[in-house]
């Protein structure tokens, strides 16, 4: 039966693992993991960039962050970017979004101007950066309550970003996971604050020390406070308020009787970093695979049961979905519409780029955005070459690879980026390091189609005989 | 509380922690400045003219040379345990990597705070005393002398001086001080971020860079701690 009602819930920063039914020890969602159980449940979900600014976008466009006319640098988006909006509105649906996040308010972005009703009243100050506003999760859903209210007699798409689990988590909040066992048993702590942009990091760096951002840093003055567990505690509490928030409102269109005739998708831009690499309590650097691999929980209208999808797959088909479904047809937004991963013994292993040093192999990967447009301008120019169809055709697989292999093909993969850096480094000619540093984002940033590129050279040249599983 | 009770306060602050930490687990921060130099001279008074714990200067490399003379000398002059710390080469080259004034200022702020972990963590160091006082700065008004930190404690003897207090033991007690102070100098920072003050009224810290004070001053109204 089709939806009469769309909510796209778009919980910031939210990890996989840390939501409960996922197999988090925490009880951070028990609202959420009541709905699951009348819910799709997507086990392998992946966000199209590790960072908000491509990737909430990418979602709405159902397209991967390059494929937007901006390219996912914050400028403005054109009117050709989000035909999954038009879409919807022609099969009658009210089109609204709702957000909590700066980054996608009219603040920043001209995201406003693709919805019929767009609501960004940012009044809370970020606690380290406090031109970074954003908006508690219950007066932004007030709002949605109030437009629903206002609306039920029409049939309505809503997007709701929210912004509780994003750093500094609830700085103001103390978490009720405090003093549990999780937090009894953590004792690490962090040994080096680093600058917000991540400047001055490098690999060796983090081969000695646990870092975090200062953005994140609960300060005392000229200190900070140290302890992970502090901030897991209430990274943790974050997620435990955002279930809070979504389920009361849950239970506000239980009362209006629109909960069961609504479809209901709950999913995160991407994850946070929790120590992995000795990062602490950041995203957007690279794609590892804790920052793309997010939670999709979608509940049809009318759902009784609970179904687990394993297969791959990516945000950017939540909208065609809906459409299609709408239509009956098989749109596809996106030129490159699968999603990739290789699982080994039901562990997740993305095709991040590593990193690699222009000279010594050392150099991290900071955000760097001077020089950008120059770069995107030039890097158009060069013919790396685009993925035919016939690759995105598969939604590639790997099963039961072995470790040796496994290293192999990140060797292969890492060589690639190299490769590309130093091809676009010598069309630049002589680029200023702010410019190489651009350069480093914008292939990082070309993730999924050149994973699949990766993957595909790879079995070709290296892997050979090995089994594709097409799904 | 008058002058010579502030004084009396203090030395049973220096006391009091010196009872409760083993000697070699206390460090005393010293940037050369006005009072964290009163510190010092109250833990001589205190230890007969001998400081009894490890004393750090942490070095950004950007001090001014008058500071780096009066450290010496006075290092020299007391018998200091002194640990020269200077900033981790990582932060100076990250530092050194941008030209950003707001960057530079936010990079020197966390080398600081890097450089003290680093010692605290290298030496097991339980009790780390400075000179930081009530009327200094809003965003320290809240402060107490025993402060409980994620792996150690803050002790601060001088938290109720006032700035006149400062001077005033300076004299009384024939403490020496850098020059800069003569020279319109109120506060030292680093020496790219701080300048000299004409206004004899103005505050304290008025010739700091003006980014950071706004920063100290929004994280302490946050209430954080």
């Amino acid at each position: 039966m089709n939806s009469k009602h769309t909510f796209l819930f778009i919980l910031d920063a939210v990890r996989k693992d840390h939501v409960g039914l996922y197999g988090y020890k925490r009880k951070t969602t028990p609202n959420i993991d009541k709905l699951a159980k009348k819910a799709d449940v997507y086990n392998w979900a992946f966000a199209p960039a590790p960072y908000t600014l491509a990737s909430v976008p990418s979602i709405l466009a159902g397209k991967y962050p390059i494929e937007l006319s901006n390219s996912f640098t914050g400028g403005e988006f054109d009117r050709h970017d989000f035909e999954t909006l038009k879409e919807l509105r022609k099969q009658g649906y009210t089109t609204a979004m709702f957000t909590a996040n700066i980054v996608t308010s009219s603040y920043k972005t001209n995201l406003n101007q693709f919805f019929d009703y767009f609501w960004d009243n940012l009044t809370e100050k970020e606690l380290n950066r406090p031109v970074w506003l954003y908006q508690k999760a219950e007066v932004v859903l007030a709002a949605v309550e109030a437009f629903v209210e206002k609306h039920k007699s029409k049939k309505f798409f809503v997007v709701v970003h929210l912004m509780e689990a994003h750093g500094p988590y609830v700085p103001k909040i103390e978490s009720i996971f405090k003093g549990d066992a999780i937090y009894k048993k953590d004792k690490r702590l962090i040994d080096r604050l680093v600058p917000t942009t991540l400047r001055g990091v490098t690999q060796a760096t983090l081969a000695k020390y646990k870092i975090m951002p200062r953005y994140q840093a609960l300060m005392y003055g000229d200190d900070y406070e140290r302890n992970v567990r502090e901030y897991v505690a209430k990274y943790d509490m974050g997620i435990y308020l955002l279930d809070k928030s979504v389920g009361k409102f849950l239970t506000f269109l239980q009362k209006n009787k629109l909960y069961e005739p609504s479809q209901i998708i709950i999913t995160s831009d991407h994850g946070e970093l929790l120590g992995e690499e000795n990062i602490f309590f950041a995203h957007g650097v690279w794609t590892h695979p804790v920052l793309t691999s997010v939670p999709l929980i979608i509940k049809f209208p009318y759902q009784t049961k609970k179904i687990i999808r394993k297969a791959n797959y990516s945000l950017i088909y939540v909208i065609p979905k809906l459409l299609e479904k709408e239509v009956d047809q098989g749109l596809v937004a996106s030129f490159y519409p699968r999603s990739i991963s290789v699982i080994i013994k039901n562990k997740y292993y993305m095709f991040h780029n590593g990193s690699f040093g222009e000279n010594d192999g050392s150099d991290f990967w900071p955000l760097e955005w001077q020089g950008f447009a120059r770069v995107i301008s030039n890097i158009s120019q060069i013919k790396i070459k685009p993925l035919t169809k016939v690759f995105c055709k598969h939604n590639l697989v790997f099963r039961n690879i072995n470790d040796n292999q496994t290293n192999e093909l990140f060797a292969f993969v890492l060589n690639l980026e190299k490769q590309m850096f130093q091809q676009v480094v010598k069309k630049l000619n002589k680029p200023k390091r702010s410019e190489r540093l651009a350069i480093k984002m914008f292939i990082s940033s070309l993730l999924a189609e050149n994973q699949i590129k990766r993957i595909w050279m790879f079995i070709k040249y290296k892997l050979g005989s090995y089994k594709i599983f097409d799904r | 509380m008058d002058f010579s009770q502030k004084v009396v306060k203090a030395k049973e602050i220096i006391t009091e922690a010196a009872g409760k930490w083993p000697h070699d687990k206390i460090i005393i921060a010293w940037t050369g400045g006005k009072d964290s130099t009163v510190v010092l001279d109250l833990v001589r008074q205190v230890f007969n003219n001998k400081v009894p714990f490890r004393v750090m200067f942490n070095d950004s490399t950007l001090e001014f040379n008058e500071v780096y003379e009066f450290i010496r000398k006075l290092a020299k002059q007391w018998d200091l345990d002194l640990l020269w710390v200077k900033h981790l080469p990582e932060d100076l080259e990250a530092y050194r990597q941008t030209k950003d004034k707001r960057e530079q200022m936010e990079i020197m702020r966390i080398a600081k705070i890097n450089a003290i972990n680093y010692v605290l963590d290298k030496y097991k160091i339980e009790a780390f005393i400075s000179g930081i006082r009530w009327d200094e700065h809003e965003a320290r008004s809240h402060e107490t002398y025993f402060s409980p930190r994620s792996t150690h404690t803050r002790v601060h003897p001088i938290l109720h001086f006032t700035l006149d207090d400062i001077w005033r033991y300076i004299k009384d007690f024939d403490v020496p001080y850098v020059s800069l102070y003569d020279k319109g100098y109120k506060s030292l920072g680093e020496a790219p971020f701080t300048s000299p003050v004409d206004d004899p009224d103005a505050p304290e810290r008025a010739g700091r860079e003006a980014t950071k004070e706004k920063v100290m001053a929004r994280l302490r109204k946050l209430g954080y701690w």
